[in-house]
């Protein structure tokens, strides 16, 4: 073998003075998705980035205004694969407040509880995978798995594992199942042991904080001029939170805390997901001890929301 | 609360503002294309305003009107906590002459949705930095979410393009980039010889 401490010629260690151009993508192992970014680097530096987002642009506006509001659900599971009951609900509002509409009570926990776990498997998935590019493999795994448990629940609520297109203007696809409460409480409690285990696992690892301490720093108001919000824009420490701010569904009812970031580097991005998490399991506490285990859950409107099959077939 | 914005932008801009309405908690402003960008700087650097926040920014596309696009922008303010819409038209029933000035220097948040707004609509920006397609390709033709672009429209092939200074794109030869990263400790033919 090579001796590593091979001599080397000083001439050869030098730099070129010329930055480098690097193209990333659209296609690329270390992608999640397909961008491409074009990239100028002075050694580790990037002085310039040109990031082209085109590759993944799938219309789907153009395919909205074709269909009718209820066709829209697939489409916005689809803008995030990893949370898609956010976006269902999200969207569910916007038109519930354009109907004056408001669902049930019942309904509204139940979103909620769905919202954050939702919240909570794509928390895992990115402090996971933030995790992963730095080569810390095992806390992946153990996150993945968590997500797992999450989705597993998500698919004995929905159907389906990943986009369950389950929301409706005016209620949800189904009521919530018998076990939800049991299900729920479990896989709360197990999450909660994944993260303060990735925390024992990571936050003592030299190289782990090495490569997050410091990096990709941005200053508060660079972050608010780029409109940043969510864990990104709380890791400068402007405690914004759309919960807070203006509450919707039932959050002005339930107790959690906004955790923020000071440094905002990557290492408070991924601590403030981590905390979120453990606020997460709060809130879903909460709304499993207020939500009622009998009741309706659609608004009791024709006009809005297909009445339930039974009744379809035998009363109307 | 935000009631008193539209005032407030009433009693400034009297002339200029076309159309207010609130509903559902959301108030809206329209004002005229002319007076786009002083309204906007306007709603970032008066103190009682301070919108810091560009959330959003969009087009609408009413092709039966004139002018026919309604541009939309959503803001916040994180210290006031208060949201206004603001909207402008601009643009003949042809789609031509939509041109609006560029928020860019207010909100860096506006580049790429302006770029979007260009790239889908064909409404251009006055002093934008950078103003070009972001979502399609430079050689795509038409402006998708207009109304009059048909869904199912087929667009033409486009042919290689010719990229300058082909041989700086990736991959590298041994000599380029850095050169210790690529030192290959290249066995000594002479050693194993002995071996």
């Amino acid at each position: 073998m090579e001796p590593l401490d091979q001599e080397l010629d000083e001439a050869e260690l030098e730099m070129p003075t010329e930055p480098m151009l690097l193209n990333v993508g659209p296609a690329h192992p270390a992608m999640h998705g397909t961008v491409r970014c074009v990239m100028e680097l002075s050694g580790e530096i990037i002085e310039h980035v040109d990031v082209q987002v085109g590759y993944l642009h799938r219309g789907f506006e153009k395919m909205c205004e074709r269909g009718t509001w209820t066709q829209v659900f697939p489409y916005v599971d689809r803008c995030n694969y990893v949370s898609p009951m956010l976006n269902n609900v999200g969207f569910a509002l916007a038109c519930e407040k354009m109907l004056g509409v408001t669902v049930p009570e019942r309904c509204q926990w139940y979103r909620m509880i769905l919202g954050e776990l939702a919240r909570m498997s794509d928390h895992l998935t990115c402090d996971g995978a933030m995790a992963m590019e730095l080569g810390a493999f095992t806390p992946f795994l153990w996150m993945i798995k968590a997500r797992e448990m999450i989705w597993d629940l998500l698919e004995e609520e929905t159907g389906a594992r990943l986009t369950h297109s389950f929301g409706r203007v005016g209620g949800m696809a189904s009521p919530p199942t018998e076990n939800l409460k049991d299900n729920a409480r479990a896989v709360t409690t197990h999450i909660l042991t994944v993260v303060d285990e990735v925390e024992k696992l990571l936050l003592g690892n030299r190289i782990f904080l090495d490569r997050l301490e410091g990096i990709g720093v941005i200053s508060q108001v660079d972050a608010v001029s780029l409109g940043w919000t969510g864990p990104c824009l709380r890791a400068t420490g402007i405690p914004y939170d759309v919960r807070k701010a203006s509450p919707y569904l039932k959050y002005a009812e339930v107790e959690f805390d906004v955790p923020v970031g000071s440094a905002s580097d990557c290492f408070d991005r991924f601590m403030v997901r981590l905390a979120e998490m453990r606020q997460s399991a709060r809130i879903i506490e909460q709304c499993l001890e207020r939500m009622a285990d009998k009741g309706p859950v659609n608004v009791d409107d024709p006009r809005v929301i297909l009445p339930p099959k039974e009744e379809v077939y035998n009363s109307i | 609360m935000s009631k008193a914005l539209i005032e407030l932008i009433k009693k400034n801009f009297g002339a200029a503002v076309l159309e207010t309405h609130s509903l559902y908690g959301d108030d809206t402003v329209v004002v005229e294309a002319a007076a786009w960008r002083e309204v906007a700087r306007f709603l970032r650097d008066t103190p009682q305003v301070s919108m810091d926040m560009l959330t959003d920014f969009t087009a609408v596309d009413f092709p039966e009107r004139e002018p026919r696009f309604e541009i939309v922008a959503h803001f916040y303010s994180l210290t006031k906590g208060h949201r206004l819409r603001l909207k402008t038209r601009t643009g003949d029933s042809e789609g031509e002459d939509a041109v609006v000035d560029s928020l860019c220097e207010f909100w860096a948040s506006a580049n790429w949705m302006e770029r979007e707004v260009f790239d889908m609509f064909g409404v251009v920006f006055k002093n934008h930095p950078d103003l070009r397609r972001i979502l399609m390709y430079p050689e795509f033709e038409g402006h998708p979410l207009r109304k009059d672009y048909p869904a199912d429209k087929i667009q033409p092939l486009i042919a290689y393009r010719d990229v300058p200074n082909i041989e700086k794109i990736a991959p590298f030869s041994v000599d380029e980039g850095m050169a210790f990263g690529r030192q290959t400790h290249a066995r000594n033919d002479d050693d194993s010889q002995v071996n």
